[in-house]
């Protein structure tokens, strides 16, 4: 900043008289250059891709080359015998209440019960199901599901009867 | 530091390129001084981010590179009136002009090399002697004995001019 003061008058006007002067337009194409520039740039990006693969491919190729042998564990799994099945062990899949007849509570079942009931079957077979009270024909035995679903449904509200199937019979005529 | 976009490149071309051109041809040919100056802006465009000074920056780079490729190609210009009124014509000629732009043109391809690029970087580039020392590796009073020693050469030159149209 001293320096510029240090200029003569004579000098500043010389310098503001050249300063006046603008410089020709360069001669090069813009867009050409725009586009060597992105080619360039683009080039940089895909041989960096490039590199990282050709990495990648090596450590791959290293890792498997040096892979050591499995390694057999013996381990041994101590179980008590006589244990019970862990589903067993979870709560009863349904308890029939006083005023529950064991097929409607089966019917009426949230789904966690469902889920729990499912479970339970398929661990232990037809004989997780819930036994409705008074409604096998051999004590001990449960019936047949669906032979239970029958039974637990009134004479009047049979499923065809419930499906309408009743109305599409001839008057008189029964199923 | 920002990386560089088509937007910003674009604009430092819009703004230096006629300046860098003017100060590579005082070293080389238009044509060599218009490859140099295009290989600046691609080699900055590769780069990952900007550089903090990019003025200074084009015109080091631009300074270099022109050296280097006089020293490749063994030779050195020379700064001859007959050779600088055969180029190409370094500034635009208007009639509002305050200095004839071919005899600024022939004052300035009289300058030895070591005034004539401080003259560019003062007048157009718009640099401070600080920053003139920088790029040219001198200290900031060797560049001002240089502009004032330059500024008197072109003073000259243009009495002379002005004399011989008279006479």
């Amino acid at each position: 900043m001293q320096n510029e003061e240090r200029l003569t008058p004579a000098e500043r006007e010389l310098e503001a008289a050249l300063g006046a002067l603008r410089p020709a337009a360069a001669g090069i194409d813009r867009d050409c250059l725009m586009y060597r520039a992105g080619e360039r740039a683009g080039g940089r990006r895909q041989r960096l891709w490039q590199g990282a693969t050709a990495m990648f491919a090596v450590a791959l190729m290293t890792s498997l080359l040096i892979r050591p042998a499995p390694r057999y564990v013996d381990r041994y799994v101590y179980v008590e015998a006589g244990a019970p099945a862990r589903v067993a062990d979870a709560r009863p899949v349904h308890e029939p209440g006083p005023a529950d007849d064991g097929v409607q509570g089966l019917l009426m079942q949230d789904a966690t019960g469902y889920v729990r009931l499912r479970e339970a079957v398929l661990v232990r077979g037809i004989d997780a199901l819930p036994v409705a009270p008074g409604g096998s024909a051999t004590v001990g035995e449960p019936l047949p599901r669906v032979e239970r679903i029958l039974n637990a449904v009134p004479p009047s509200q049979t499923p065809w009867n419930l499906l309408g199937v009743e109305r599409l019979l001839a008057p008189g005529e029964h199923l | 530091m920002e990386s560089i976009g088509p937007t910003q490149l674009s604009e430092w071309f819009e703004r230096y390129a006629a300046v860098l051109v003017l100060f590579a041809r005082y070293w080389l040919d238009a044509d060599l001084a218009e490859d140099v100056v295009q290989d600046i802006f691609i080699r900055l465009s590769a780069q990952q981010t900007a550089p903090g000074h990019i003025r200074a920056w084009l015109f080091r780079a631009v300074r270099n590179a022109a050296l280097s490729q006089l020293r490749s190609q063994g030779r050195r210009a020379r700064h001859e009136e007959r050779r600088a009124l055969r180029q190409p014509d370094w500034f635009e000629i208007r009639p509002d002009d305050l200095i004839d732009a071919r005899t600024a043109q022939v004052a300035m391809a009289s300058l030895p090399p070591e005034e004539s690029e401080v003259v560019v970087l003062r007048i157009w580039a718009g640099m401070t002697f600080g920053e003139i020392a920088d790029i040219v590796g001198q200290s900031v009073s060797t560049v001002f004995k240089r502009y004032q020693a330059a500024l008197a050469g072109i003073r000259r030159r243009l009495e002379l001019t002005c004399r011989t149209k008279n006479d």
